[in-house]
């Protein structure tokens, strides 16, 4: 485990714990999909299943979202999104899908559930003059950075040779402290 | 990458984070002066309790700060104005949250809206209990002295239909329905507008 996923998996831990003791459990359901996801990824699983519970973390999102915004239309979508993405990862390599259309169908997952996040904030956005709540600005960040790693990894995936470790490692720590700055406002509303 | 420019990557956020919060917390003391300038009426002291019956188990700090202003403005107040005070309704509850949820914000606006429609257009008493629950997809005012007459109704959904319009423009479209049953009017809002969060406001009249 690299430095910058130990910064990561540290953070997920710390805004999975202050979500459980001093929020309500808005985000648990996606939190604790992300570092269970994560820590088996890390622990090592077969191909197959890594790309199925990498799905995990968008079906629980798509629910978080649903929950939060109360918005069924976008947060179906980005759920058939991902559902979709998450059958394809798992199906298509009995069928022989190739390791570029698996990783496909594991990031075209998150850019259709960071676009459904951004459908469903904008009515509500128009919709009211009121400043958003910590926990909708950090669902709409969550959504940024998905959408950053979905477009960077379908763009590596079909540039010929083109590595963008840089990239991962600043997605990751600006992801870390994402999940910090998310905690804090936790702590802060206590 | 050089952990310097980690360090900076992983403090960038958290720094937008804390500007945004001492934002909104500057925020808050600008509602707060607002609130004091524009409330007309001590029955929004009442409101007070609405509020806090609203966002019992919710994410209460921004309703808090309401709260304060609101009982702090209601020992100064004289004169019932309902037409000036309606007036200062959208400063009043600009950026209330209910239930955390954009949409509980909704819900509870709508409760108090409508409360303030049904009082205006039935001109009833102090004491004449009007309770105003928000559920998911509809909002229910249960009234003490039922039933009310159809004039009544008719104008409590004119009231209500104009504070939808005027305030709560959530999207295009959105119409008011009201029904009268023995006591009781149900103002559905179509398309589950008040999310699931949005949990019941209780209005004492």
């Amino acid at each position: 485990m690299s430095v910058a996923q130990a910064t990561w998996f540290a953070a997920a831990l710390l805004l999975l714990a202050a979500d459980v003791a001093l929020g309500r459990r808005r985000l648990l359901p996606y939190m604790a999909a992300l570092v269970v996801t994560s820590a088996l990824v890390t622990l090592g699983v077969p191909p197959s299943a890594d790309l199925g519970l990498r799905a995990m973390p968008p079906i629980a999102w798509a629910i978080v979202l649903r929950r939060r915004t109360g918005d069924r239309a976008a947060s179906r979508v980005g759920l058939a999104i991902t559902v979709a993405g998450a059958v394809l990862a798992v199906a298509l390599p009995v069928r022989g899908m190739s390791v570029v259309a698996q990783l496909n169908a594991l990031f075209v997952p998150q850019v259709g559930i960071a676009l459904a996040t951004v459908a469903a904030y904008v009515p509500v956005a128009r919709a009211h003059t009121a400043r958003p709540a910590p926990v909708d600005v950090a669902l709409v960040s969550f959504a940024a950075l998905d959408l950053a790693v979905g477009l960077g990894g379908l763009v590596q995936l079909h540039v010929a040779d083109l590595r963008l470790w840089e990239f991962w490692d600043a997605l990751t720590y600006l992801n870390a402290g994402v999940f910090v700055a998310v905690a804090g406002c936790y702590w802060w509303r206590r | 990458m050089s952990p310097l420019l980690a360090l900076a990557l992983v403090l960038a956020p958290i720094a937008l984070f804390c500007a945004a919060l001492l934002l909104r917390w500057d925020g808050h003391a600008r509602l707060r002066r607002d609130l004091v300038a524009s409330l007309r009426d001590d029955e929004l002291r009442e409101l007070s309790d609405a509020a806090s019956a609203a966002a019992l188990d919710e994410d209460a700090e921004r309703l808090s700060v309401v709260l304060r202003a609101i009982h702090e403005a209601a020992s100064a107040m004289t004169s019932v104005d309902l037409a000036r005070e309606l007036a200062s309704w959208p400063t009043l509850l600009d950026g209330v949250e209910v239930a955390g949820n954009p949409r509980g914000t909704i819900a509870f606006e709508t409760a108090l809206w409508l409360r303030k429609a049904t009082r205006l257009a039935c001109a009833r008493s102090r004491d004449a209990a009007v309770l105003a629950t928000a559920k998911r997809d509809r909002v229910e005012l249960a009234f003490a002295e039922p039933p009310i007459d159809q004039d009544s109704t008719q104008r409590v959904w004119l009231g209500a239909d104009r504070a939808m319009d005027e305030h709560l423009s959530v999207g295009r479209g959105i119409g008011v329905q009201a029904l009268e049953t023995a006591g009781r009017l149900v103002v559905r809002l179509p398309g589950g507008l008040l999310g699931p969060e949005s949990g019941d406001a209780y209005v004492p009249g």
